[in-house]
């Protein structure tokens, strides 16, 4: 399929301070539509917004460059940190993202459910037992820390 | 398609509440969103505090909790006082309370030393400069992501090969099936939902929290944080 362009004659160019204002998502959205209008038929105007970018949305420069490495992020007690305060608000639906590695893939979409791991550390992990609420320990995915501190407490530390 | 969203038709327009309004109006979505924006981040201070992982998830979910309580006092002010610090001091609160705890019942196996926990956070604040652009990096990598999950591929694929990649949008539109209109329109509104839903909590515009000091004076401080430093140090 061939790209469609506009038949209508283009436009006169827009100032770069009307540009940059669009670039920023200032503009409104009828004076917006015309500044795409016109884009989309004006390699000029598409060469000055990839520049205007730098100055107006510094974000896309850090996304130009690979994410930075967060070692942390990757252990299963991230996960674990993730699943648990989702179940202690209450909103255990949303899935865990996925490293930034896989963001630029289209279509990469992260697939289902966290696993929650089997095992970590010291502790079985146990199925989920429900869904957290106000004022409620974590309910599921694993040994909530409280009990390990309520058997200390009693002086019966937690085996291996 | 599953779920509302937007397509890749032919107008401009819409937008709704930032996530930190959504959050202080306690919606659902927009907790699990921040969850997922900032769960790294909260859990990386505390495994860097030195807390096992285990350790670390708990206090993770218990700083959220405390978030939940608190967001409605957090007042975002553009180049002074970020979301990022301000979760930050909250988190460190945690941390002594963890710390505080540990020393009343020693658990002793996951090898969390609380008085090392305590004396370690001064020092671990003078880090903060360093730590400033890899989490901002970090935040955007995620907002972006969250952004994703929400725009059809093709609207994603046309935002980001035109802006990030900087390609021919006029290829992009072959390649996708599109108009170059489209392909603006995409960029546009992804841009937009970009700043829109993460208004006060990442600043996209000028990077301050890359770049930037610290802003160490006038950032809100959340309850507990004058009694912070405790008696154990």
């Amino acid at each position: 399929m061939r790209p469609a362009h506009s038949s209508e004659p283009a436009n006169l160019c827009p100032s770069r301070e009307h540009l940059a204002t669009f670039a920023e998502n200032l503009l409104p959205p009828d004076a917006s539509q015309a500044v795409i209008e016109h884009l989309a038929t004006c390699p000029a105007c598409q060469a000055s917004l990839h520049t205007l970018d730098d100055e107006t949305a510094p974000f896309l420069a850090t996304l130009r460059h690979p994410a930075p490495a967060d070692p942390h992020s990757e252990e299963a007690g991230c996960r674990l940190a993730e699943d648990w305060t989702r179940a202690r608000l209450g909103d255990p639906t949303l899935t865990p993202l996925p490293s930034p590695q896989r963001l630029a893939a289209p279509g990469n979409r992260p697939a289902g459910e966290s696993p929650i791991p089997r095992r970590l550390g010291q502790y079985q992990i146990l199925e989920k037992l429900g869904q957290g609420g106000d004022g409620q320990r974590v309910q599921g995915a694993a040994h909530p820390p409280e009990a390990r501190r309520g058997a200390e407490s009693a002086g019966s530390p937690q085996a291996e | 398609m599953k779920g509302p969203r937007p397509n890749t038709g032919s107008d401009v327009s819409g937008t709704s509440p930032s996530l930190l309004v959504r959050a202080r109006e306690q919606d659902p979505d927009a907790w699990g969103r921040l969850v997922s924006l900032y769960t790294p981040l909260v859990y990386g201070w505390c495994r860097r505090a030195g807390l096992t992982e285990m350790d670390a998830a708990d206090v993770c979910q218990e700083t959220f909790c405390k978030l939940v309580q608190l967001i409605g006092e957090f007042r975002h002010e553009p180049g002074r006082s970020t979301f990022r610090h301000w979760l930050r001091t909250i988190t460190w609160n945690q941390l002594r309370s963890f710390a505080r705890r540990e020393e009343r019942w020693p658990h002793g196996i996951g090898g969390n030393d609380a008085l090392e926990i305590l004396r370690q956070l001064p020092a671990k604040e003078d880090e903060e400069q360093e730590a400033l652009v890899r989490e901002h990096q970090l935040l955007c990598w995620r907002a972006a992501e969250l952004v994703r999950r929400n725009v059809e591929d093709k609207t994603w694929s046309a935002f980001w090969r035109v802006t990030v990649e900087g390609e021919d949008p006029v290829r992009i539109a072959f390649d996708l099936g599109l108009t170059v209109n489209a392909v603006y329109i995409a960029r546009w509104r992804v841009l937009k939902r970009l700043r829109g839903e993460f208004a006060g909590l990442i600043d996209f515009e000028a990077a301050r929290d890359a770049t930037g000091p610290p802003p160490q004076q006038d950032r809100p401080s959340p309850p507990e944080a004058s009694d912070a430093t405790g008696s154990f140090l």
